[in-house]
């Protein structure tokens, strides 16, 4: 562990399941989860949904980011660790071990 | 490939409202048992419901026995989530029953699903979700004429 969580992993909560509706990123909820709220990606998140059906670092996930996307304002890397922190904590992303 | 542009990723959610458009059919007068079956062995029981919007009155009376094609020639909106919660519901013929399809999910990231054609009810405030593969309203059950 070096402190900066990239050896964490982490995987989309398995209870979404990931639709296109009208063109527009939709996460369904099943199982348990309230079945009158959906949730909408934009092509990023929807990018980064996909990388997270196997379990990922964050590291990894920065790695596929870079390989498929410009970064010009060189913002990549913070907003996606503030994307799985932020949505670690709202349930969409688990932390796995 | 080319590289697309990186933007902020981004998740809003939102929950349904209820539905603004009422399209009754049935026979006026009676209220009918609506069973609510709309399984579909896909990950969950249940999946998404789209429906038509834009049927007029005699395609409403003979929907239930056009081919795929034909209904392909008309818009689906998408509707809501469905479960099937398996009751009987006693539903008035005016309370708005809706020509749709129901899309199974059968995989975690999957975009083309199968689907069947439905009826939904939207319930007595009109703000629910219930699907029969009956598509035959006068082989329904009837509880009050």
């Amino acid at each position: 562990m070096n402190g900066n969580g990239l050896e964490k992993r982490y995987r989309a909560n398995g209870n979404y399941v990931y639709r296109e509706i009208a063109g527009e990123g939709v996460l369904v909820p099943s199982g348990d989860l309230p079945g009158n709220v959906m949730v909408t990606v934009n092509e990023t998140c929807g990018f980064l949904w996909a990388q997270l059906q196997e379990p990922r670092t964050i590291g990894d996930l920065i790695a596929a980011a870079k390989a498929a996307y410009d970064d010009p304002n060189h913002e990549l890397e913070a907003q996606i660790r503030e994307f799985v922190e932020d949505r670690v904590k709202t349930g969409h992303i688990w932390e796995v071990r | 490939m080319e590289k697309r542009i990186w933007s902020k990723p981004e998740m809003h959610e939102f929950a349904f409202a209820a539905n603004e458009y009422v399209a009754a059919c049935g026979d006026s007068g009676k209220t009918y048992q609506f069973q609510c079956d709309g399984e579909s062995g896909g990950l969950f029981d249940g999946g998404l419901v789209y429906w038509y919007p834009d049927l007029d009155a005699e395609e409403y009376r003979d929907a239930a026995d056009w081919s795929v094609e034909e209904w392909r020639t008309h818009d689906a909106q998408f509707r809501s989530i469905y479960t099937p919660c398996g009751e009987k519901h006693e539903a008035a013929s005016g309370s708005g029953f809706y020509w749709g399809f129901l899309e199974r999910l059968l995989g975690a990231n999957g975009q083309h699903d199968e689907g069947e054609t439905v009826i939904i009810w939207r319930g007595e405030k009109n703000n629910n979700t219930h699907v029969t593969k009956n598509l035959h309203i006068n082989t329904w059950e009837i509880a009050k004429s």
